[in-house]
């Protein structure tokens, strides 16, 4: 060791803590398991995806390229269907080589390139932010030496080492300066930011109702939860302030021992947060997949004492352990030389081309080889179109409503305690939630008896930048205890209805 | 030759940081967000708003002999990239309604055209909720509704020969001009004649006459 290392000679100046920001040189841990998540869950859109490549990527097909929408026309050649197959299944190929480490930087190079293309050519459903997400951390891990641990080539390079070294000699795992990993964690910290500048340019954001009405939509998969909470449209609006503030303050917090680890927690919850709200499944995957590039040598330093601490203790954990090592040396390949991976690997890509083209000619999408001619239209009925292209409908007064809602009590603008029992002296709250768009509405207000009779009325213009009205009534002791109900109409037509009990007001008891 | 690649790395983050803020600062001012399609991948707006309707679309064919038939999905199946949805419901620009329909035109045996309707269909969201949910909301049964509105006509040879604002565009035009004084205002700020060079005399607003039958002109329609 020389004395440069052992004399600590940097300062706290804003050049040497750019300098150690940056180029501080660590084990590459994290981006090695960022490497093996991220092509890995890309690798299930291009698989699911692929059957079809023909009709989403090429000439062959309908494909919808994403600079038609940017009015730039023909901005990327578009591939015969052939062609479009072939490299679709090769970027799969890449997407796994790149996730197992097997020549890493080759196959993140390729992976980046076909995938932007493929993005490019598919903007309805290639084209997501989460792919543009990825797009970016392919990239920057094709800058870096992802690949020198936990990966194929590090495997087969490890087998060469071994015998060059001397018996027992601890082979140190290879660091690198570390910029690449921090140009990823600047890239999530401006995706929240900037994800946190499109909320606070979306009217109706912190209020909850954007989030109610995605919750309600059926655009992405199953999310039952969402719809269970459009109930609690208040729970929706602090989550809504909550991940305002957590994606504006991560980028100043994140870089700090508890400051990451509560950023990454909240993230981490956020994220799984949306696959039962929303229905999101690759986002969330893809960002905390990403999330690994945070994790630093210190944390894996520690995470492999607690787990040697472990091995010493349990007796199975050391014997499965032997066994699953000695496995893995069983299967490594011998010493192979130094252009054997490469021409394997050229193989695999010759072979995965022709073989996707062959599959997919005989799998014929479009059926024009079949035997029986080709395939013919599916007819609508004409009923179905005759009401499709009938004149057009106002839109009805009850589909401008949203709800109307009952309660006492009103926090951040919604009634929180939705109830229907109200007692004698109780000061009843009726909010009345309308669709946007709707025009200045004026909305009448009837308190009922159970047989029809009006006993309140009231009414208020809801101008159209308004989604909510709240009308207030005093329930007072001249009330007779009973059943009532409360009538919302627009235009004279009723649109909504909510029915209430009346209980008679408690009175002290005398001891 | 150390020198240089702390060069080239130290431009790459300069490089690379500085393109993400300007990202951050085109996508905060809107300034320039749709102007190039790299932009895509530099401003960050995934939230961009949710309307209160869900949005579908019919993609039919009008043969010679009056009957209508499906030209998206094509009869080989759809693709359904995040849900229960095929793909042409996730085109919100429709720009790609017409390759889907000529692709289907021209993979499949079928009777000649007539001309393409791209039709949307529109409901209110809160009968999107589960029952179980509706009930504890709602005393009312759900009383679904659709709404369909055209929005394009193309020609058998791939030609859109009419383009009709989305549905819920229309709606947001029918409510500002749900105003007499608004309405009154615009008919005495037109002009009858055009008073500066490329000004429209008609107002510009949507024309879809809900009234009017479509109707295409020749060849089409013959």
């Amino acid at each position: 060791m020389d004395a440069k290392a052992v004399i600590p000679a940097q300062t706290n100046s804003i050049r040497d803590r750019f300098h150690r920001f940056f180029f501080a040189e660590e084990v590459p841990y994290g981006l090695a398991i960022v490497r093996m998540l991220v092509p890995l869950v890309l690798f299930g859109t291009v698989w699911t995806r692929w059957p079809h490549s023909r009709e989403l990527f090429s000439t062959d097909g309908a494909p919808a390229p994403l600079a038609d929408i940017f009015r730039y026309y023909d901005f990327l050649p578009i591939l015969s269907g052939t062609v479009a197959v072939g490299l679709f299944a090769a970027l799969g190929f890449f997407l796994i080589c790149s996730s197992i480490g097997w020549m890493t930087r080759f196959s993140i190079i390729a992976s980046v390139v076909l995938y932007t293309y493929f993005c490019f050519m598919d903007s309805i459903s290639m084209a997501t932010k989460y792919s543009a997400i990825a797009t970016h951390v392919l990239f920057l891990l094709s800058l870096s030496n992802c690949g020198a641990i936990w990966s194929v080539d590090s495997w087969l390079k490890g087998r060469q080492e071994n015998q060059s070294l001397p018996r027992y000699t601890n082979r140190e795992l290879p660091r690198f300066e570390i910029w690449p990993q921090r140009l990823i964690q600047i890239l999530i910290a401006v995706v929240y930011f900037g994800a946190a500048i499109t909320k606070l340019h979306t009217p109706g954001y912190l209020e909850g109702d954007q989030i109610s009405y995605w919750a309600m939509s059926r655009y992405n998969n199953p999310h039952p939860l969402g719809e269970y909470l459009t109930l609690y449209p208040i729970f929706l609006s602090v989550m809504s302030y909550v991940a305002m503030v957590w994606e504006i303050a991560f980028i100043f917090v994140i870089w700090r021992k508890w400051g990451r680890i509560i950023g990454l927690a909240m993230g981490t919850a956020f994220h799984i947060g949306t696959f039962f709200s929303l229905g999101l499944y690759i986002f969330p995957m893809i960002s905390i997949s990403i999330y690994f590039c945070f994790l630093t040598e210190q944390d894996v330093q520690w995470l492999s004492a607690r787990v040697r601490r472990l091995y010493r203790k349990g007796g199975w954990l050391k014997q499965y352990s032997g066994t699953l090592r000695s496995v893995v040396e069983r299967y490594r390949p011998q010493p192979v030389a130094a252009w054997k991976s490469p021409v394997a690997w050229s193989t695999g890509i010759i072979a995965v081309l022709f073989l996707s083209i062959y599959v997919e000619y005989q799998q014929d999408l479009y059926g024009l080889r079949r035997a029986e001619g080709r395939m013919t239209l599916h007819e609508v009925d004409s009923q179905f179109v005759d009401e499709m292209l009938a004149p057009e409908q106002v839109l009805r007064e009850k589909d401008k409503f949203l709800s109307v809602d009952l309660g006492t009590q009103m926090v951040g603008g919604w009634i929180t305690n939705r109830k229907s029992d109200f007692m004698v002296g109780d000061m009843m709250l009726v909010q009345c939630s309308l669709n946007p768009p709707h025009e200045d509405i004026w909305v009448d207000c009837h308190f009922c008896e159970e047989n029809g009779r009006i006993v309140y009325r009231i009414g208020n213009i809801i101008p159209r930048e308004n989604l909510r009205n709240t009308f207030q009534f005093y329930l007072e002791d001249i009330l007779e205890p009973g059943n009532y109900y409360v009538s919302i109409k627009s235009k004279g037509k009723e649109v909504l209805r909510r029915s209430i009990t009346l209980h008679p007001k408690l009175s002290a008891v005398a001891n | 030759m150390r020198l240089l690649k702390r060069g080239l790395t130290y431009l790459t983050i300069a490089g690379y940081v500085g393109l993400l803020m300007f990202g951050i600062f085109c996508h905060t001012f809107t300034y320039r967000t749709g102007s190039h399609p790299t932009m895509y991948y530099i401003v960050w707006d995934m939230f961009c708003g949710w309307s209160a309707y869900s949005i579908r679309t019919h993609i039919i064919g009008e043969g010679v002999s009056g009957k209508y038939y499906e030209l998206s999905p094509g009869p080989w199946g759809d693709y359904k990239p995040y849900g229960d949805l095929g793909r042409r419901h996730y085109d919100t620009t429709g720009d790609a309604w017409l390759r889907m329909a000529m692709n289907t035109l021209d993979k499949t045996e079928h009777e000649p055209m007539l001309r393409i309707l791209c039709i949307e269909e529109a409901w209110c969201k809160k009968y999107n909720l589960p029952d179980a949910v509706w009930d504890q909301r709602y005393e009312q049964p759900k009383d679904f509704k659709n709404y369909y509105r055209l929005r394009k006509v193309i020609t058998p040879e791939g030609v859109v020969a009419q383009t009709y604002v989305p549905w819920l565009t229309r709606q947001r035009h029918l409510q500002i001009n749900d105003n007499p004084r608004l309405i009154a205002d615009m008919s005495r700020g037109r002009p009858f004649f055009a008073a500066t060079v490329g000004s429209r005399i008609e107002y510009e607003g949507p024309q879809h006459d809900p009234d009017v039958p479509v109707h295409l002109a020749s060849p089409v329609g013959n």
